[in-house]
């Protein structure tokens, strides 16, 4: 199991908005997503979900609207927009980018 | 967890519309719950299941803290780029607008270049002229000094320039000054290349320059006490004739040309942004002083420049003028006369310069601000009108939620757009405007040099185009916006209680620039008036048929007073001998040419109340055809003949004015004269032989000025030649001024080839100069009434149009029920008339009381010309009654049937 990881910045963004792809979340539910997705391996600070949310919101690449939760409460869901959807991409790009990289270096023989 | 709303987040709240602190409060708690939840199904108890969920999240504070920061730069980028949004959406529709009116936007944008072109073109003559500093360094250090001569009657003082002892013992005295120089101006010859050239000249003493705080590009400046006779001769050039003559070779410096055919080498060459602070001296000598040994008190000649040390100011450099004065006055009692110390007064330099035109500047520039005026109120006008015909769009905007703010700012907006196009078609009629003002201007303004559309001109017509766009969008998008829809499409109309209010305002509206232009116009008509008046000066000559030409002697080909006289009668021969040709003769300075060379002379047996026997006057030198050449009246006595030769006895001719100065109750005929007033003096006696009628001397506003005139091949013999090298050749003859000319020069470069003619010109021209200053300043002023004048009557046409336009119905059932045409004519220019007069009563009693502004500027004319008085308005009257009664023939021939059906 591996510990508590730091986990940077970038990278929750791009988690948050994977998140968001199939459908609108609240922050809450996207806390969840990202615990169950990876079987809890994965902690966040919840706490910092937040800022990043309201970032990515600020930036246009989510929007944010009230709304009722599943259990009839009043809650702020989270959905991509059109410009989101191209950043993930991009992001989702440049990070297998950069891991293939950082595999190929790690599986290098001695030459 | 219960979140107590603070105030401030109240208050913030209501503000922006938008509860940020409130809504991460919730957020936040939504979190912190679902998170128990889910650990209350896991088994927790709620307490244990609040605390880990609190423990999970993590530094509550920091996380609210930073969200809320986050938030607020989004709110504020987010309304940033919608008030963006509107501005861009506002201009879309204000140019969709205006292309859909074209004719509107056309006569609006020219209306406004108009006004705003020429307040830009005043603007940056007036910013040239008198704002911007001299080019030299620490120009505000610089004062102009010269002498005041009082005369003994007690009569008006006058300016005169000083002499050389008086510069010395000056410029040995002063402890205010850091440096004074002196210099004159007048022309040399400059040869040796491929023509003789006649250009102005300055002599000046060795630290001018310094003095000045201008230095040569090239080469040297003047070294300390290189202004002593005996030393080398040398110039410096300024950029022009460096160019001109020399190409612009760097090999000039060091090299020699002849300057009045004598070598001279050239030591320095001036950059091309210097100017001479009077006239346009375009090289500069030397003018020899021997400190030791002076030229003669009396003999003033020298214009004295002046800059103050770092420490000291323009008061106390006067102060310490005063006292040197009075010391020397106390310490030399014995000296009486108008020789003795004249009192030394000074200005700043630029003022010198500049100082006679300021007050014209400032009435050109108020008059051209009320020409902007008008022209506000002309589209203010207009746009009113727009507003009418646009209620409906209006209305139907208000219906779909816009605010009356919105709808204000949306024909702002327009009048902003519409006030920048005109605007930038401004500013290249300014550019335009500046040329054609520099072009007529040269004689009449100083410093026309420093006059261009550089950047503060171009904010100034920026400030001014969002000015006015302000001041004539205000009114109408005040009256025009409504925000209730129905209000907006019934009261909108022409009928409503703001149709009516928009009515009286478009009314006074109309009234208002009727009274602006009618003030233009009477300050034009003053001008003019003053300008012809000008014109009909009897100057004491006749011009016409009369050409000049400047040339002087070098003593270089003409050493002794015999060769002058040998050329100058031959000269005369010969060209009198020209067929066609009435008069021809040479003098020192020609009438309207200003008076140089002011003399002390000295009137032995005069009988005159002066107990001193002493006046002045100013010296002419002549040939013997010149009263002739001129046809200047003799009134007693004789002319001068060919008899009057070097070795006869030495005679003079005074002029009226000297003859009723010195001697008012006697015959002057037969008395005796002599050229400066100091004991030991040994020019010789002179019989007065003749008296002439008076000219004017120093231009046609200028007054009759004391005149002794001296047979040039005498004039040899006294103060060494003064004036006897330099003439104006004048020429009377019944041919063209052309082949008159032709014929001259040819006998000129008959006698030398090598001889220079400058300034060779009709007398006419000669006199137009000297009318430079008034028509500068009339011309102007008719230009700005005429453009008022069109725009009030284009003022007063839109208005009554429109009324007539309104009104169809109305005069339709009038003419249907019987009106006769004439009636309903009279009906709508009667309507016109009234605000016509309205505002000719209101402009005329404006004028009647700020007419002292012009009082400087009129010649001869009062400020409250009762012809201007009268002229202006009837003018006006006959514009707008021709204005009114277009649109009212075009009432009175609408077909009743026609416009009882329309809307």
């Amino acid at each position: 199991m591996p510990d508590r990881a730091d986990v940077l910045q970038g990278t929750l963004d791009m988690l948050i908005l994977k998140a968001l792809t199939w459908e609108p979340m609240h922050g809450f539910g996207v806390s969840r997503w990202i615990e169950q997705v990876t079987d809890d391996h994965l902690q966040i600070e919840e706490g910092a979900l937040y800022p990043a949310l309201h970032r990515l919101h600020r930036r246009g690449l989510i929007e944010a609207e009230w709304g009722v939760s599943e259990h009839n409460r009043r809650a702020k869901y989270y959905r991509l927009t059109k410009a989101g959807r191209r950043e993930l991409r991009e992001r989702i790009r440049g990070w297998e980018h950069a891991s293939s990289a950082v595999n190929q270096i790690l599986q290098a023989q001695r030459a | 967890m219960r979140w107590v709303p603070d105030l401030g987040r109240l208050i913030r709240a209501l503000v922006r519309g938008e509860d940020i602190a409130g809504e991460i409060d919730a957020e936040i708690q939504f979190h912190l719950e679902s998170r128990a939840a889910v650990l209350r199904d896991a088994g927790m108890t709620d307490e244990q299941a609040l605390r880990e969920a609190r423990r999970r999240f993590g530094n509550i504070d920091r996380v609210r803290r930073e969200c809320e920061a986050i938030g607020e730069r989004r709110v504020h980028e987010r309304r940033r780029a919608s008030r963006l949004d509107g501005l861009r959406r506002d201009l879309l529709l204000a140019a969709r607008s205006l292309r859909r009116n074209p004719v509107f936007a056309l006569v609006v944008v020219t209306t406004l270049a108009l006004g705003i072109g020429a307040n830009t073109a005043i603007l940056a003559v007036v910013r040239g002229i008198l704002v911007r500093p001299l080019p030299y360094e620490n120009a505000d250090r610089l004062a102009a000094l010269w002498l005041e001569f009082r005369p003994e009657d007690g009569g008006p003082g006058r300016e005169i320039v000083a002499s050389e002892p008086e510069y010395l013992e000056l410029r040995a005295a002063t402890r205010t000054f850091a440096g004074i120089a002196a210099y004159w101006t007048g022309e040399v010859n400059v040869g040796g290349i491929v023509e003789p050239l006649r250009v102005p000249a300055a002599a000046v003493s060795a630290n001018f320059l310094r003095v000045l705080g201008a230095s040569p590009i090239l080469g040297r400046d003047f070294a300390e006490g290189e202004d002593r006779p005996g030393t080398e001769s040398v110039i410096i050039l300024g950029d022009g004739l460096w160019r001109r003559a020399l190409g612009g070779s760097r090999d000039a410096v060091g090299s020699t040309i002849p300057v009045n055919g004598r070598p001279a080498t050239i030591i320095g060459v001036l950059p091309a942004s210097f100017v001479f602070p009077d006239g346009d001296a375009e090289i500069l000598q030397l003018n020899r002083v021997d400190p030791a040994n002076p030229a003669g008190r009396s003999s003033h000649y020298l214009s004295m420049l002046g800059r103050l040390e770092p420490d000291a100011t323009l008061e106390q450099a006067r102060a310490e003028l005063a006292t040197l004065t009075a010391r020397w006055n106390a310490e030399f009692p014995d000296r009486h006369g108008p020789s003795d110390h004249h009192p030394i007064v000074m200005t700043g330099l630029r003022e010198r310069i500049v100082g006679d035109v300021r007050q014209q500047l400032y009435i050109v520039s108020g008059a051209v601000a009320l020409v902007l005026l008008i022209a506000c109120v002309n589209v203010a006008n207009l746009m009113l009108a727009r507003t009418e015909n646009r209620h409906r769009e209006i209305g139907i905007r208000a219906a779909l939620g816009a605010g009356k703010t919105r709808l204000v700012a949306q024909m702002m907006t327009e009048s902003a757009l519409v006030a920048l196009i005109g605007g930038g078609a401004g500013v290249v009629l300014a550019t335009l405007g500046v040329r054609f003002l520099i072009g007529i201007g040269p004689e009449a303004l100083p410093r026309l040099e420093a006059v261009r559309v550089d950047g503060v001109v171009l904010g100034f017509a920026l400030a001014l185009s969002l000015a006015t766009g302000l001041l004539f969008g205000l009114l109408p998008a005040l009256l025009g916006a409504r925000n209730h829809p129905a209000a907006a499409v019934k009261e909108g109309g022409p009928t409503g209680t703001v149709g009516a209010k928009r009515m009286i305002v478009r009314r006074l509206l109309v009234a208002g620039e009727v009274g602006l232009a009618v003030m233009l116009l009477v300050g034009a008509g003053l001008l003019v008036k003053s300008f012809v008046r000008l014109q009909q000066v009897d100057a004491g000559f006749r011009y016409d048929g009369v050409v000049t030409m400047d040339f002087s002697l070098t003593s270089a080909r003409y050493p002794t007073p015999r060769d002058l006289a040998r050329f100058h009668a031959e000269l005369d021969r010969r060209v009198r001998a020209l067929p066609g040709i009435r008069g021809a003769g040479a003098v020192r300075a020609l009438p309207l040419r200003g008076a140089p060379g002011w003399e002390t002379v000295s009137l032995t047996g005069a009988r005159t109340p002066d107990a001193q026997g002493g006046g002045v006057a100013q010296y002419q030198v002549v040939s013997p055809g010149y009263f002739e050449a001129l046809s200047i009246p003799l009134l007693a006595g004789r002319r001068f003949t060919e008899d009057d030769r070097v070795d006869a006895a030495p005679v003079a001719i005074i002029n009226e004015t000297m003859a009723r100065l010195y001697w008012p109750d006697w015959d002057p005929l037969r008395e005796r004269v002599q050229l400066g007033n100091w004991p030991g003096n040994t020019n010789p006696e002179m019989t007065i032989v003749g008296i002439v009628a008076d000219v004017l001397q120093t231009g046609l506003s200028g007054e009759h000025i004391p005149q002794l005139y001296v047979p040039r091949p005498q004039a040899g013999a006294y103060y060494n030649g003064l004036g006897t090298r330099f003439a104006t050749y004048a020429v009377r003859s019944d041919t063209d001024p052309i082949s008159t000319i032709r014929a001259v020069r040819a006998v000129i470069r008959d006698l030398d080839p090598d001889l220079p003619l400058a300034n060779v010109q009709t007398m006419e021209r000669v006199v137009a100069r000297s009318l430079a200053d008034t028509r500068f300043t009339s011309l102007l002023m008719t230009i700005f009434s005429a453009v008022a004048l069109i725009l009030g009557a284009v003022g007063i046409y839109g208005l009554m149009a429109y009324t007539v336009a309104q009104r169809t119905r109305e005069i339709g059932l009038r003419m249907a029920l019987g009106a006769d045409r004439a009636r309903v004519l009279w009906g709508v220019v009667r309507q016109g008339m009234v605000l016509t007069l309205l505002g000719l009563t209101a402009g005329l009693a404006l004028a009647w009381g700020i007419g002292k502004i012009v009082a400087g500027l009129v010649f001869e004319v009062s400020v409250r010309d009762p012809l201007v008085f009268a002229g202006a308005p009837l003018l006006l009257l006959a514009v707008a009654l021709l204005a009114a009664y277009l649109p009212a023939r075009r009432a009175a021939a609408v077909d009743p049937m026609v416009a009882i059906r329309a809307e």
